[in-house]
């Protein structure tokens, strides 16, 4: 080798560490399909593991601030605040063992949370700083538990006036509302057989894209399915996934976004993925998962086909359509960051 | 440009790429979904596999070795009637670690017993009752399905075939899925019905290696020869289930469960 091209390499050495951030970004894995595809980046997360540790991830939402607030039943810290490029911004809670639902809402122009603590069999609202506001017990009123311990909170949706959605998910699987101020309205959903009915009612959202026509999507993850029903708890329709163990519905924009758990054909076996509804109601993408196919109508099983995820428990889209994927069990993994592909 | 510096050149080039490679999340493929109405069959079996990933492939063999991008392609329905078939299938696809290899074992079914007598599952895992055991129904790793009877106690099984029958094999299908706490049996003895000495003869067993570790969820098949067949109309069998959960596993000292969803008599 002579001199010249020594120095050559020397220098293309140099280039290329330069470059890989860049070009990283460029060759990224995708993921999903049609007009919903992702580049993946599992690094997103800047937390040190010895400062700010996570268990289970649970779920993530973005404040008004423009930060991504993840919740984990760590209770060295509850709840992690990042900005949108991963770095830690600070960490609040130590109360929450059962620490699993996240759920956003801006009262009158101030961010508030609601966690569901599915050990303490509690819904807590909080100030965006981790101050207790509101503390809501199990439904006495709804005359159908026996004790706290049969009710166990996994999810909350609020609506535009404020009223309270709580999923009793892990408990009874009934859907409990509330007033703004936490006094109890009615319940529905619970176990049963029919379509009305719930089974692992996991998670709950409000769907506000048809303004003449707001409802809930409630989510029966153990029957593979999301289920529709009016503000007043009257069951609409059903949203068949087959296959995919559905955790909470989010939607942003026009689309529906959910973390599945785990294919049916491979139960507890890491077989997650991230599904994606247009307003129709039908698969456009899963991340990670299958192709959708839809035969006379009627969608074709789902099932994991890279294994980018292993337990995904929860999305959040930012406002610039970011994804950040949030995951149980899964090695104690920080959340991950999908950008979309145009 | 020399020669030589081309050469380093190009050198420079793969260096950067590789380093490229290598910082780039990479990702293996899932296992293909595999159909078929059961692992067990009278004349034949066919199974389909299905993998909706683009430009991937389903690869597989029939003898028990690991399927490779070599192997023969999944794209239509394998049909299978040998007694006993292993078929292993894989994925693949340019750019992802190939998937995890799946084996599925097909059992050719063998002699039916006139009665068969055994204990009630428990509630939440009755299938469709005892008579599944010989319903040539089941295989499927998902302990949910009808075709699986659940226990949490050792089960004893009684077969009349209403004349004498020399039982040279029995095998029993158990599921093995760790995470569930569903472990294969610890111990099986087969007896047969003396009725020179009016009792019951104990004439074959084994002992599955139950409390070893098994990450996969999968069928374990029980294989029982008897060494010295009898000819007898009754057959007794005690499935032990394992009592205690070893102590590497969340359950440590608990019982496990124990599921089954056929036997096979020949």
């Amino acid at each position: 080798m002579d001199r010249r091209s020594f120095c050559l390499n020397a220098a293309l050495g140099t280039a290329g560490t330069f470059l890989v951030p860049k070009m990283l970004a460029d060759h990224g894995v995708i993921l999903g399909h049609n007009q919903k595809k992702y580049k993946i980046s599992t690094r997103w997360s800047q937390a040190d593991v010895a400062r700010n540790p996570v268990n289970d991830c649970h779920e993530m939402v973005q404040d008004s601030r423009g930060r991504i607030l993840l919740l984990t039943n760590e209770t060295r810290n509850n709840v992690l605040i990042y900005d949108k490029n991963g770095k830690m911004l600070e960490a609040w809670g130590t109360e929450y063992p059962g620490a699993h639902g996240l759920t956003l809402f801006n009262e009158n122009g101030t961010d508030v949370l609601f966690i569901c603590d599915n050990q303490r069999h509690q819904v807590i609202k909080t100030s965006i700083d981790g101050r207790v506001l509101m503390t809501l017990d199990y439904p006495k009123e709804a005359e159908v538990y026996a004790s706290k311990e049969a009710y166990i909170p996994t999810e909350t949706a609020i609506a535009p006036n404020g009223d309270i959605y709580v999923a009793d998910g892990y408990g009874q699987d009934y859907i409990i509302q509330y007033d703004a101020n936490g006094r109890y309205i009615r319940h529905f959903g619970g176990r049963g057989e029919g379509a009305e009915y719930l089974k692992n009612a996991h998670g709950v959202c409000l769907d506000l894209r048809n303004p003449a026509q707001p409802s809930l999507i409630v989510t029966s993850r153990e029957q593979n399915a999301f289920k529709r029903y009016d503000l007043e708890g009257n069951y609409l329709s059903t949203i068949a996934l087959p296959g995919a163990w559905v955790c909470r519905p989010v939607i942003r924009g026009t689309y529906l976004y959910a973390a599945v758990l785990q294919s049916s054909s491979r139960p507890w076996q890491k077989s997650g993925f991230v599904t994606i509804l247009d307003q129709s109601d039908r698969v456009v993408s899963n991340l990670g998962g299958s192709e959708p196919l839809y035969e006379n109508e009627s969608l074709a099983e789902m099932y994991q086909t890279i294994r980018a995820f292993q337990y995904p428990h929860d999305v959040c889209i930012d406002d610039e359509e970011n994804m950040y994927v949030a995951q149980w069990n899964s090695g104690k993994v920080y959340p991950y960051k999908l950008e979309p592909v145009v | 440009m020399s020669k030589n510096s081309k050469q380093s050149f190009f050198a420079g080039i793969l260096i950067f790429f590789s380093v490229l490679a290598s910082a780039q999340d990479t990702f293996q493929l899932a296992p293909p979904l595999l159909r078929f109405p059961s692992i067990f069959f009278d004349r034949s079996v066919q199974v389909e596999a299905e993998f909706r990933q683009p430009e991937s492939s389903i690869r597989y063999t029939l003898n028990g070795w690991i399927p490779t991008e070599e192997s023969p392609v999944f794209d239509k329905p394998v049909n299978i009637s040998k007694p006993v078939t292993k078929l292993s299938v894989r994925t693949f696809a340019k750019g992802y670690m190939p998937s995890e290899m799946v084996q599925v074992n097909f059992y050719k079914m063998g002699k039916k017993a006139k009665t068969l007598r055994a204990p009630l599952p428990h509630p939440k895992y009755l299938g469709t009752g005892t008579d599944a055991l010989q319903d040539g129904l089941g295989g499927n790793t998902d302990h949910n399905s009808k075709t699986w009877l659940g226990y949490q106690d050792s089960v004893m099984i009684e077969l009349e075939f209403g004349d004498k029958t020399s039982l040279e094999q029995i095998m029993i299908n158990t599921l093995e899925n760790q995470n569930a706490w569903i472990f294969q049996p610890s111990s099986i003895s087969v007896y047969g019905w003396d009725y020179l000495f009016g009792r019951w003869r104990p004439i074959g067993g084994s002992r599955p290696d139950s409390g070893e570790r098994q990450p996969d969820v999968r069928c374990a098949m029980q294989t029982v020869t008897i060494p010295k067949p009898i000819k007898t109309d009754r057959y007794r069998l005690i499935i032990r289930s394992l009592q205690e959960i070893p102590v590497w596993h969340p359950g440590k000292g608990k019982p496990a469960w124990l599921f089954i969803d056929e036997l096979i008599l020949h």
